[in-house]
């Protein structure tokens, strides 16, 4: 399908109001502050509440903020709705942690009027013992406590220990489509039918009522909360003019039918997806991704379209709104998390194109309106994903790169080749499996039906450098892990690779419990109720998404460093046990003093073979240890009978972990970071191309993953004309026809030209391309190196 | 028999810019013009040639010993590199804990350049890419080149002769029938500056270039070198002659770049010092081509 021509609403000639609303919000960011509203209703309801069933005390905390939180509608806004009491501020989730670091936070500048310390300190009071990440670790000895400050993210980062306690990272993706069919009245009456089909008789049977009566309050706390907006809507209309008066009251008629009812038209449609996504939000935190709007919001599209009441330039606007509306939500958290997350790295992810459950192209012009859309307003969210196959056409791929060259760093592209092999293998049948979303960053789900997924950050890098050690931290100076033997002694690589892999293999059981307990204690204490009445089979079992509510229950394990372990173990096995060349010892040495004084040394182990340039030596390797990593975490319980999937990504956890990691047989210093996604190459190490590179990650077997990530650069002397874009396309293409999940492209800016005239050891593989010549940037002399540096700010302003 | 062996200088895989599709560019030693704008002023000569990068050298000394042949002497305590006493045979290079030696130039055979342009066929396959001979000049090595191109024919690869059609047709024609398109270098119509700027007049070059348009599908590329050829006139003429003389092939204009200047520096060369055209001379001049992009 073509992509539909859009031409500029005549009186927006210039700038679009998606445009205006995000420069608006742009401005309300800057004052933003931390908003108590949330806490101090919250607070109010769980003091009302005491000594209820908790699905009944979280349920009536939702009614509460639905019903009391201050809503507004900006100037210009056709789509309502807020994360926030305030445009742009923060709302704070204290049951799910009170961290140390806001306790001792300076809030006085930060706090927004009329809250006081006063107000702040009643919260913490409430909160700060039973808040989910406080009471977990309470219930641990102290012996426990002390070894999960010694091998986690507190100490020497083997892996990470509070991973799914201080928020809902939203990998998840609920049934939208459900809602717009069927409205949350609807699912009120399928909640009450089950109600009055449940006999209680046992436990069971009494939770799963409590459970029921929790659903049907929310659904209803949410129909509430449009009822506001609908109302506000009308009082401003009486105040407004002309075409605003006209557009408030569109909005009040919206907010009258959705999310209550069946969505009819396209504002409605869009709409009551946008108040679902919102109030799952302000109950749990959660970051959902919406998952395929272009498919679910595309029959009300069609019929209006078909019925003359919307233009393609409408829908385009209300798509602007939507994207300005889902980057206004702010995270408000303890440090500990930000160090974490890629700036305000949120989940919401929109997928676009793929195919239809009976294996059609799924692409229609929704899914242009989404790449117009935010090209137009440029905002960060939701990230846009594209699903490719071979049905597809190429126009879409080739508007997501010309949306990449833009500097906008998505849309990702994403395999379906590679995918529905993986969801068939996980138990989908082959319907659902052609209808999946991606959730999070890069996994592919059945939205509707698979439970959103706790991770268990590992670090293999780490495990590595435990190895070498025989089981001991050498920053921490702890024995930390089991004693693998002491590499002095190894005879030849296999005994390496045994201590190493035993090494993985006890952290990744280690943290299997833990995160398998933490998700049961959440699952309980709070039990996300709205997501899981859009969730098969939650009302029928009458459990939540995270307990065995979902019909896909899945917990996952993420392996971060995978790559610089790789290159590890490629240098050793080349310099210290193929050619003699290195003394253990040697090595040992050199990487105790982070190679000072040992350049020679370090300069031979970064000559040997490194993943990312098609060379077999080392892409073996990676092939090898991928393979055993996912059957290895495979075979790991996890909680309600889930299995633990093999999920390599690292969002920016390879920062966190790289501080904390020592110089590697790789080259790599200590406290650098570590590989960045789970099949790039080590930054800087891929000196011969894209093309070396994907032949790298193609060697890996990709389907048994659960999403992998493959991040490339080009400078936008690459990307030029539209001849370029379809050459870069064809790289995806092939990559795909071997089984590679995801590919995500970045253009070079400024800022990392000058980063790389600074280091140039990290961007070797930095290449700079004009008609009929290329170098590599960091080879040229400075005074062209500033050119470059000048035209590329130039070409991106 | 021996098989033919050429002297290489690079293999850029993924080349976007250098004929049709995704490509693998072998860039081969040896040219017979001696332009003095030249970007890659180490494929000049056919022999091979140390690349030396001062800025990483450190003086550790450890190139001095590896060298047989006393190119690097003590002089008043530091390693000195004398190029007069270089032979290229690159020992040095390895032992340079800095990369800061590297050899431009490696003997190959056409299996072994074959085994690195395999790598990526599917590449090739799906953009309607394939290979590029390159260099220098590929046809300062005309029997490895019409071996290299041939080979990879066989194999079912697109073939490219990037050429300044500066030989001796018998022996152009000879590796032509290898490619199946070429990239052609015209610098000026002018034998008289031709002949200043690059060391030979391009009488053969252009009477080259009509016998070539007559043969394969052709496109021209201009180098623009300023205060050479970016002018209207000198881009005018060209422009002309591709229409009447050579049945209007598309012309790439390539604006002077500064990317080779510091491989001047390594060979201890003076390079030209030269600033790149802006986008509205290099816009102005493009209009002069009419529809010939
Ligand atoms: S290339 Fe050979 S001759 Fe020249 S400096 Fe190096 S070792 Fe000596
Ligand atoms: S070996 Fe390298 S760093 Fe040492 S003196 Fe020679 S060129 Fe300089």
């Amino acid at each position: 399908m073509a992509a539909p021509k859009v031409t500029p609403l005549a009186e927006y000639a210039g700038k679009s109001r998606g445009e205006r609303l995000w420069k608006q919000a742009l401005k309300h960011r800057e004052g933003a502050k931390l908003s108590l509203a949330r806490a101090l209703l919250l607070l109010e309801s769980c003091r009302q509440t005491e000594g209820l069933p908790t699905p009944i005390r979280r349920a009536r905390a939702l009614e509460r903020i639905a019903e009391g939180i201050p809503i507004f509608i900006e100037p210009e806004e056709l789509l309502v709705g807020a994360f926030s009491s305030r445009p742009m501020y923060f709302e704070w989730y204290p049951e799910y942690a009170v961290d140390q670091a806001i306790l001792s936070q300076d809030l006085d500048g930060m706090l927004a009027e009329p809250y006081t310390q006063k107000d702040v300190a009643r919260v913490i009071d409430y909160f700060q013992a039973g808040c989910l990440q406080g009471s977990f670790f309470a219930l641990m000895d102290e012996a426990q406590k002390a070894h999960i400050a010694e091998t986690c993210e507190d100490g020497a980062w083997v892996y990470r220990a509070k991973t799914t306690l201080d928020i809902d990272r939203g990998y998840h993706a609920v049934d939208h489509e459900k809602a717009l069919r069927k409205g949350f009245l609807g699912v009120l009456a399928e909640v009450e039918a089950e109600l009055a089909a449940t006999a209680v008789v046992d436990d069971d049977s009494l939770r799963k009522v409590d459970f029921l009566q929790a659903l049907a309050i929310v659904l209803k706390a949410g129909i509430r909360y449009a009822e506001r907006y609908a109302d506000l809507a009308r009082a401003l209309a009486k105040k407004a003019t002309g075409r605003r008066r006209e557009e408030l009251e569109r909005i009040a008629a919206v907010c009258d039918r959705v999310p209550a009812h069946p969505a009819r038209t396209f504002p409605e449609a869009i709409q009551s997806s946008l108040f679902l996504h919102i109030l799952i939000h302000l109950e749990s935190r959660a970051q959902e991704s919406p998952g395929r709007m272009d498919q679910f919001l595309y029959p009300c599209y069609a019929q209006d379209l078909r019925e003359g009441k919307i233009t393609p330039e409408q829908a385009l606007e209300l798509l602007e709104c939507y994207r300005v509306k889902l980057s206004t939500l702010r995270l408000f958290s303890s440090i500990k998390y930000n160090e974490i997350v890629s700036g305000e790295a949120q989940y919401h992810n929109v997928t676009l194109g793929g195919q239809t459950a009976d294996g059609r192209d799924a692409t229609n012009e929704l899914s242009y309106l989404f790449l117009r859309a935010a090209e137009r307003t440029r905002t960060p969210h939701p990230t846009l994903s594209i699903r490719c196959h071979d049905r597809m056409p190429r126009q879409l791929a080739l508007r997501g790169l010309e949306l990449v060259r833009a500097g906008l760093g998505f849309p990702a592209f994403f395999n379906d080749a590679s995918d529905i092999p993986w969801l068939l293998a996980t138990g989908a049948p082959l319907a659902e499996a052609r209808t999946h979303c991606i959730s999070g960053c890069v996994h592919a789900i059945v939205p509707g039906r698979t439970s959103p997924f706790d991770v268990l950050f590992i670090s293999i890098a780490k495990c590595l450098e435990l190895a070498l050690h025989n089981g001991f931290d050498p920053r921490t100076k702890k024995q930390l892990g089991p004693r693998t033997g002491e590499f002095a002694r190894m005879k030849g690589y296999d005994d390496l690779w045994a201590a190493f892999t035993a090494q993985v293999e006890h952290f990744s059981r280690e943290g299997g419990v833990l995160i398998g307990r933490q998700r049961v204690y959440r699952s309980q204490r709070i039990p996300a109720l709205l997501s899981s009445a859009f969730t098969d089979d939650c009302i029928r079992r009458g459990k939540t998404a995270l307990a065995d509510g979902a019909r896909y229950n899945i917990i996952i394990q993420s392996a971060v460093g995978m790559i610089d372990a790789v290159d590890s173990l490629a240098a050793v096995r080349r310099c210290v046990f193929a050619e003699g060349a290195v003394g253990r010892s040697e090595l040992l040495e050199a990487l105790a003093m982070n190679f000072d004084n040992r350049e020679a040394l370090r300069k031979r182990l970064l000559r040997a073979p490194k993943y990312g340039n098609d060379d077999d030596f080392a892409d073996g390797i990676a092939a090898e240890l991928y393979g055993w990593w996912w059957r290895m975490v495979s075979a790991i319980e996890g909680p309600y009978g889930t299995r633990q999937l093999p999920a390599p990504y690292s969002i920016s956890v390879h920062g966190a972990a790289g501080k904390r990691t020592g110089a590697l047989p790789s080259g790599r210093l200590a406290g650098h970071p570590l590989a960045d996604g789970s099949v790039s190459p080590c930054q800087g190490m891929d000196v011969k191309g894209p093309t070396a590179v994907i032949n790298s990650a193609a060697k890996i077997d990709q389907v048994p993953l659960f999403g992998t990530l493959l991040n490339m650069k080009f400078h936008p002397s690459a990307m030029k004309s539209q001849e370029d874009l379809a050459k870069i396309y064809t790289l995806i293409e092939a990559y795909f026809a071997e089984g590679g999940k995801h590919a995500q492209f970045n253009v070079v800016d400024a800022k990392t030209l000058r980063e790389a005239q600074r280091h140039p050891e990290r961007h070797k593989s930095l290449m700079v391309r004009v008609a009929g010549y290329s170098a590599y940037f960091t080879e040229l002399g400075t005074n062209v190196q500033d050119e470059i540096i000048q035209r590329t700010e130039f070409a991106s302003a | 028999m021996n098989p033919i062996r050429g002297v290489v200088f690079n293999i850029q895989r993924c080349s976007l810019h250098d004929g049709p599709g995704i490509r693998t560019t072998v860039f081969l030693k040896g040219c017979p013009l001696g332009c003095f704008w030249c970007q890659n002023p180490e494929s000049q000569a056919t022999s091979a040639e140390l690349l030396y990068d001062r800025r990483k050298c450190t003086l550790c000394g450890a190139c001095r010993s590896a060298c047989p042949h006393g190119a690097v002497r003590l002089v008043q305590g530091k390693p000195t590199y004398d190029r007069t006493l270089c032979r290229g045979c690159g020992r040095c290079c390895p032992v340079c804990p800095n990369e800061a030696r590297s050899l431009s130039g490696k003997t190959m055979s056409a299996d072994e350049v074959l085994a690195e342009v395999r790598r990526d066929v599917k590449f090739y396959r799906r953009s309607g890419g394939g290979v590029t001979l390159s260099g220098g000049e590929p046809m300062s090595q005309p029997r490895f080149s019409r071996e290299l191109l041939g080979r990879c024919r066989q194999e079912g690869l697109h073939t490219t002769l990037d050429t300044c059609g500066a030989a001796p047709w018998a022996r152009l024609r000879g590796v032509l029938e290898q490619a199946d398109f070429v990239l052609l270098d015209i610098k000026h119509l002018d034998p008289a500056k031709h002949a200043a700027a690059t060391g030979r007049d391009n009488r053969l070059i252009l009477a080259n270039a009509k016998r070539i348009a007559k043969l394969k599908p052709l496109r021209l590329r201009i180098p623009l070198i300023p205060g050479f050829n970016d002018d209207a006139a000198a881009i005018g003429a060209i422009a002309a002659f591709a229409r009447n003389e050579l049945g209007g092939p598309a012309i790439d204009l390539l604006p002077y770049n500064r990317l080779g200047e510091i491989k001047y520096d390594f060979l201890d060369r003076e390079g030209p010092a030269l600033l790149t055209q802006t986008d509205e001379r290099l816009r102005e001049l493009e209009a002069l081509l009419g529809d010939t992009r």
